[in-house]
């Protein structure tokens, strides 16, 4: 060990201190702790109806119908900015529900147990203006406030392709005006379906 | 605890475990990054239905740039071990 070492913990000291203390709390005080610093009102808590997804590539122009639950429309309280505009990028992808497309009469449903829809997380992150102290080394940072809301999505219409649906969503005016808010900071994610 | 538990403290038990590994991209972004984002999406879900080894899916994220997947794939089966240990 040579002085860069014995130089580097003097000036880190005090952080690690802060984390000693941090590491020794109990779980209870962990969470007063964690309470502090996170805002518990600007929590998302998105409402969701029963729905219905078309999984993707059905053959012919068969649609087949998925019961599942996404984000309602008209949503209130935190992240509904987020949820609307996922709700709007999404309208032609989801079946069923005032908002999305309705299903035809003499639709196939199947009430399926563990099927893993395609699914579209928009998060919306606003920066921090003024810094706050980290919970768990008191190193301050500026936090930002993020409010993230997931919905399934299927084909819009039948024997869509996967990466065809997933390209017409990112190229739709919504999602790339999505994107571009809060100065690109806002951030999204695809993830594919399957079973 | 794992170290996905201690991060959002609490144990975390999503309906789809694709969660666990999924990755999210900034919106102003490069077709690469992009490309990336589904490329390691694809890759943990063919990976989660067998159809590709773990040879195969550790390669593929650090083909895209992900320095150290090991690390990465050690705290998803740690944090699996945890939600399977709660169950027990």
């Amino acid at each position: 060990m040579g002085f860069r070492d014995l130089n580097r913990f003097e000036t880190q000291r005090a952080r690690f201190e802060a984390y000693k203390a941090w590491q020794a709390l109990t779980p209870n005080a962990r969470q007063t702790a964690f309470a502090a610093v996170t805002d518990e009102a600007g929590r998302v808590k998105t409402k969701r109806v029963a729905a219905y997804v078309s999984p993707f590539g059905t053959l012919g122009t068969t649609m087949i119908y998925l019961a599942t639950r996404v984000p309602a429309n008209n949503q209130t309280g935190a992240g509904s900015g987020v949820a609307n505009v996922l709700r709007t990028i999404l309208a032609t992808y989801i079946h069923g529900e005032p908002g999305g497309g309705a299903l035809p009469n003499g639709a196939i449903t199947i009430n399926a147990k563990k099927f893993k829809f395609a699914k579209l997380t928009l998060t919306s992150v606003v920066p921090g203006t003024t810094r706050k102290e980290s919970r768990i080394t008191k190193a301050l940072y500026y936090k930002p406030t993020v409010d993230s809301v997931t919905s399934p999505f299927g084909q819009a219409t039948a024997n869509q392709d996967e990466a065809a649906a997933v390209a017409a969503i990112k190229g739709s005016s919504e999602f790339e005006a999505f994107i571009a808010d809060n100065s690109g900071k806002n951030r999204y994610k695809f993830t594919p379906e399957g079973i | 605890m794992s170290e996905i538990a201690q991060r959002v403290g609490f144990i975390w038990n999503p309906d789809d475990p694709l969660d666990l590994l999924s990755v999210s991209i900034d919106g102003i972004c490069t077709p690469y990054e992009y490309q990336g984002m589904l490329a390691i999406n694809q890759a943990g879900r063919d990976w989660l239905e067998s159809k590709i080894t773990t040879e195969q899916y550790l390669e593929i994220l650090y083909g895209w740039g992900i320095v150290n997947p090991v690390e990465l794939l050690k705290e998803f089966s740690n944090h699996v071990d945890l939600i399977l240990g709660c169950v027990n």
